[in-house]
């Protein structure tokens, strides 16, 4: 029997004023400082997902403002980045939907990988790799790679960004998509599967000749 | 014929070339997965997800398909590839936190600290 039944407060809002005079971890000027170096780079995420400057400011605007007001929530002064960041993600979903931009992620999946009846790989050889990965990380590789990512589909690039760049795990996916976790997962193997297939022909550039 | 016994036993795999350490082996190998199979556990391999049980199938397969193997080793190459960036390095974005927002987080420390 452990007997103490703490009334733990339920302060979840915004704006509830005990929240606010606790004393914060985190100064003003810290918060300033860290959203003064970053900001560019908040736009640039966001941007992946609404595909739109002026979209991708607000949404950064609105989260960096809604950051503040909940400045008290955060516990440890390293994550400070990283929880800004995931609430502009936040945010930028916020704005697909309002634009009813959202994709509809139960839409059918193109078949990328062909198989025979039997489950077979139907594609031509796969050639080994032809690029030294070091390769891949020079400055014309990063170029391709980035204008690959850019051109995926909304419904493969979102939770592929999601994952990948932000670190969300796949349940944190599924919710904030409203989606299945499997559906998450396969959108997120989708997004790779096509990045290296659209990366193919630079990086590995035999692996749809093979047969010729 | 044999394609035929092979497929029902899910087994036509090795009908394909075979790497030269398969042989024996894998032909008595009890279960196979098909290329399908693979291809759906690649992301939980790649998490690390997936059971020591099934990454035995998943590797017992690797060893006998080359096509699944060089799959999966672009499929690695560009999956690092892509994680390591920050997309969209090239657009041009405002560096400086504009005025406006400077504002309103200042309205709202005024409230806070009212």
């Amino acid at each position: 029997m452990s007997g103490t039944s703490e009334n733990t407060p339920k302060n979840k809002t915004d704006d509830d004023p005990s929240l606010i005079e606790t004393s914060p971890l985190i100064s003003h000027d810290h918060f300033m400082n860290v959203v003064n170096a970053n900001y560019g780079r908040y736009i640039k995420r966001a941007y992946g997902y609404v595909k739109c400057q002026s979209l991708a400011e607000d949404a950064v605007q609105d989260g960096i403002l809604s950051a503040y007001r909940k400045l008290n929530a955060v516990r440890d002064i390293n994550a400070l980045n990283s929880w800004i960041n995931r609430i502009i993600t936040h945010k930028a979903l916020d704005v697909l939907r309002k634009n009813k931009r959202m994709p509809d992620f139960y839409a059918d999946i193109d078949d990328i990988v062909s198989y025979n009846s039997a489950g077979l790989l139907n594609a031509p050889l796969w050639a080994e790799m032809s690029t030294p990965e070091q390769d891949i990380m020079k400055k014309e590789n990063l170029q391709r790679l980035n204008k690959a990512i850019e051109e995926l589909p909304d419904i493969y690039r979102i939770p592929l960004l999601m994952k990948d760049h932000e670190e969300f795990s796949i349940i944190e996916i599924s919710e904030m998509l409203e989606i299945s976790e499997s559906n998450a997962k396969v959108r997120i193997h989708r997004a790779r599967m096509k990045l290296k297939l659209s990366l193919g022909k630079y990086f590995f550039p035999y692996q749809n000749g093979g047969k010729s | 014929m044999i394609s035929d016994v092979l497929k029902l036993l899910r087994l036509d795999v090795l009908m394909r070339p075979v790497m030269p350490i398969g042989g024996w082996y894998l032909r008595v190998s009890p279960r196979m997965i098909t290329c399908r199979e693979f291809n759906d556990f690649i992301y939980d391999y790649v998490e690390g997800d997936l059971t020591e049980k099934q990454v035995i199938l998943f590797q017992r397969h690797m060893r006998v398909c080359p096509m699944c193997r060089n799959f999966l080793k672009t499929y690695i190459a560009a999956y690092k590839a892509e994680s390591h960036i920050l997309p969209y390095e090239d657009i041009d974005v405002p560096n400086a936190v504009p005025q406006d927002l400077i504002d309103a987080i200042l309205d709202v420390r005024g409230n806070q600290n009212k």
